[in-house]
């Protein structure tokens, strides 16, 4: 038997972690399909219109899971976090009034876009796109706002328990608002553009080197490398707006168990939450403190600076963090392989070595993990806090009896959906390849009556 | 009208469109599921054809009204949470499990999504119907002490729960036959006969929820009967008119009148519950949001209704059922075909 906290926030954390995958993919796949459609309509190369066709439906797929999945979510906020909600729903209400209206426009054009193939002009089609990409990520945009309201909540007069004025904008003006943003649709970008490649890297690899693969592969891959510096960027920005509103998220996330000056980088190991110190990393002396203060015997903020039940779980923060960022760096060093192998063999260097397809293979998982990663860096730093300093997140879980009953059911329904939403993924790509041999035969047969 | 009022008015209207839209979706798909016999891949083909391109959207009339609840009004969205937590956590199960089979179904996947598609597009409504009838008996405490079955285990919570899914189910078969209008007498034929069982249906049920109060609390009783009056009276109206419209060929119409059932039905429920929204011990002092917020949250609502609303119709103009059969009333003569058609539906 779970404790309803521990219930609730298990079944938050699967959930969030089964939709953002779906979301990113919402927001990145319309704004590739908006390319190669381009390239479709004006090149009229049946490899660009395949690849528009293809993607068309696995986003109508894509898009139907993270739907339901979305939906879920906002039910949860009450029927998990009702205290939450009550306090202050109001609070952040604006970020998800317009996400809803961001989410219209994105499912009204998803429908004329999805179904309108053979029913509207080519170029009417493809604007059918344009508010599909541009609501998807501005629903992005909206939700992302409200939880950086959460990690650095503004604008909110608190009269005992009971909110009696919020800015209503407070949660676009909050301080980690535009770093938080900007990282999540980077990374969304790069996702899609990792998971379209690794798509087309295995049929790649599989001997399927036509036109219709290599610019699946380019298209998903340039994006996706040509951001990963772009990111690594947008990250640094990211923590070092934790430095004024979270410093203890920080601490956290560098594993930094007591305050003090000249604080070393710390490389990977384990923390110890018994200890309240770092195992087995690497360290470079005093570069926390360089980094973040330009000077190498700055002071920075530990976890010890606060009683301990005010602590943020750290060794599940550290770890995701190190991952996430790992990660990233893994993709700058691929950026820089394929830059060379692209020198020295020309344009069709990456796709040209097996080992480069491997590596982007795994890439498209890597990304997803690196997202999750840092989602989970985010939420758990926060805690033991669901909206940051105001509200502790024991406070907010619901009473009701048997909470942990729903945890397993959206266990069980969410495994069943992500393997019919893979089996049906397949199945979209397969139904590709043949009904492509299909026209070739039909088209064949035709001239021979010609 | 004061700012509360308006996002409340608002959020009504959402709720109003996702009975009638949402509804009819459900609706589809418990028709989907009721076809049987060799005609069967027919109905389910035109359930399919008619929701595919709509369906997404219409689903966002439930985020819209989740998000205009909890932003305008932060305590009644606490206190449903707690209060109705099992019908909404089964009615979420299922539009999620629907959602899903029917992308799958799109998708070329197995058989077996579309059982699911049908069983879920059965059980959706029902949760919803349930807990709107325990909020008509006014006996649910708003901090959830009720315990989990309270929604369910009333009368008038059984009756408000059949008689959701039995007006689903009418709206659908109201909206499928405009969509089959141009492709299939037989179809048209039987989808007649499924509303016409389906408006009966939800009339008994429609009066079987005051009579359920009766017997326990005949004050109550009474109260839902006077307050829901008008909305019995538009209810039956709209009823018959809807089915003389689908009889005589006038599809567009007979949709406009199937909607308008729901909207009153509906209408009825918010007449009951309002101001007070259906809860024991609601503190509705506390339960909206700061006066600022309220009003920007209403200028939204508008504003975004202003350009969602017109994209809506777009959809549904491009993706509007095809040409009417011949024989249709704006043709004039009635065919053989219009004729056979005839006797199949009286």
């Amino acid at each position: 038997m779970l404790d309803n906290l521990t219930a609730a926030r298990e079944q938050m954390a699967l959930s969030l972690g089964f939709h953002i995958v779906f979301a990113v993919l919402g927001v990145g796949l319309p704004w590739l399909l908006l390319f190669v459609e381009d390239r479709a309509i004006r090149t009229g190369d049946q490899a660009w219109t395949r690849l528009a066709r293809t993607w068309s439906k696995a986003t109508g797929v894509l898009f139907a899971v993270g739907a339901v999945s979305g939906t879920v979510l906002s039910f949860e906020f009450g029927l998990l976090w009702p205290t939450f909600m009550q306090r202050f729903g109001s609070a952040f209400g604006i970020s998800f009034t317009l996400e809803a209206f961001a989410f219209f426009i994105e499912a009204v054009f998803l429908g004329l876009y999805l179904y309108g193939w053979d029913r509207l002009s080519p170029r009417a089609h493809w604007w059918c796109a344009v508010p599909v990409a541009l609501g998807g990520t501005l629903s992005m945009i909206f939700v992302t706002t409200a939880n950086a309201w959460m990690n650095a909540p503004v604008g909110v007069i608190d009269d005992r328990g009971q909110v009696v004025a919020a800015e209503p904008f407070a949660p676009f003006t909050a301080p980690t608002t535009w770093p938080q943003v900007i990282h999540l649709g980077v990374a969304a970008l790069m996702c899609t553009g990792f998971a379209v490649a690794a798509v087309y890297a295995t049929g790649l690899l599989r001997g399927r080197r036509d036109a219709y693969h290599r610019r699946g592969f380019a298209v998903g891959i340039t994006v996706a490398l040509a951001l990963a510096p772009v990111q690594a960027g947008v990250g640094d920005w990211a923590i070092r707006a934790l430095e004024h509103s979270q410093p203890l998220k920080l601490a956290a996330l560098e594993g930094l168990g007591t305050t003090r000056a000249g604080a070393p980088q710390s490389l990977g190991g384990w923390f110890d939450q018994s200890t309240g110190e770092l195992r087995g990393a690497i360290e470079i002396p005093k570069a926390l403190s360089l980094m973040l203060h330009a000077d190498p015997n700055a002071r920075v903020v530990g976890l010890d600076s606060v009683p301990a039940a005010d602590r943020p779980p750290a060794a599940i923060a550290h770890l995701a963090f190190d991952t996430m960022v790992g990660i990233g760096m893994a993709f700058l060093g691929m950026l820089a392989w394929a830059v060379w192998l692209r020198r020295r063999r020309g344009g069709a260097g990456p796709v040209g070595s097996r080992w480069f397809l491997r590596a982007a293979v795994a890439a498209g998982p890597a990304a997803m993990t690196a997202l999750i990663a840092g989602w989970i860096a985010t939420e758990v730093g926060r805690q033991p806090w669901i909206v940051y300093r105001l509200m502790r997140t024991a406070d907010a879980v619901s009473h009701a009896p048997h909470l942990e009953i729903f945890l397993y059911a959206t266990m069980v329904v969410y495994a069943v959906l992500a393997t019919a939403l893979v089996a049906s993924l397949r199945r979209i790509a397969h139904v590709r390849r043949t009904s492509l041999v299909d026209t070739e035969v039909s088209t064949g047969r035709r001239e021979v009556t010609a | 009208v004061t700012a509360a009022q308006g996002v409340l008015l608002v959020i009504f209207v959402g709720v109003a469109a996702y009975a009638v839209l949402g509804g009819a979706d459900f609706g589809a798909g418990i028709w989907y599921g009721l076809a049987t016999g060799r005609h069967r891949h027919e109905y389910r083909g035109l359930a399919l054809r008619a929701m595919g391109p709509v369906w997404e959207a219409n689903h966002t009339w439930l985020v819209f009204v989740l998000i205009g609840l909890f932003s305008g009004f932060p305590g009644v969205f606490a206190g449903y949470s707690r209060a109705l937590l099992l019908p909404l956590a089964l009615a979420l199960t299922a539009i999620v499990l629907r959602g899903a089979a029917f992308a799958f179904i799109g998708a070329g996947s197995p058989r077996r999504w579309g059982a699911v598609f049908a069983v879920s597009s059965l059980a959706a409504p029902y949760p919803f119907g349930s807990a709107a009838g325990a909020m008509v008996a006014g006996a649910l405490p708003a901090d959830g002490s009720g315990g989990l079955l309270a929604p369910f285990l009333t009368p008038t919570a059984v009756a408000a729960g059949l008689l959701a899914s039995a007006i689903s189910a009418f709206v659908a078969a109201v909206f499928l036959s405009h969509q089959a209008a141009g492709d299939s007498p037989r179809l048209v034929a039987g989808l007649y006969r499924r509303a016409v069982a389906t408006a009966v249906l939800l009339l008994v049920l429609a009066v079987a929820v005051p009579v359920s109060l009766a017997a326990d609390d005949p004050a109550r009783a009474s109260f839902v009967a006077r307050q829901s009056m008008v909305a019995a009276v538009v209810v039956s109206a709209a009823l018959l008119a809807s089915g003389y419209l689908l009889g005589t060929g006038r599809y567009a119409l007979a949709r406009l009148c199937a909607g308008l059932v729901a909207v009153a039905v509906l209408a009825g429920w918010a007449a009951v519950i309002y101001p007070g929204f259906g809860l024991r011990d609601l503190d509705v002092s506390g339960a909206a949001a700061p006066a600022t917020n309220l009003r920007l949250t209403l200028g939204i609502l508008i504003g975004g209704l202003a350009i969602v609303v017109p994209a809506m119709l777009l959809l549904f103009r491009t993706f509007r059922p095809a040409t009417a059969l011949p024989g249709d009333h704006r043709t004039g003569a009635p065919t053989e075909q219009r004729r056979r058609l005839n006797r199949g539906a009286h």
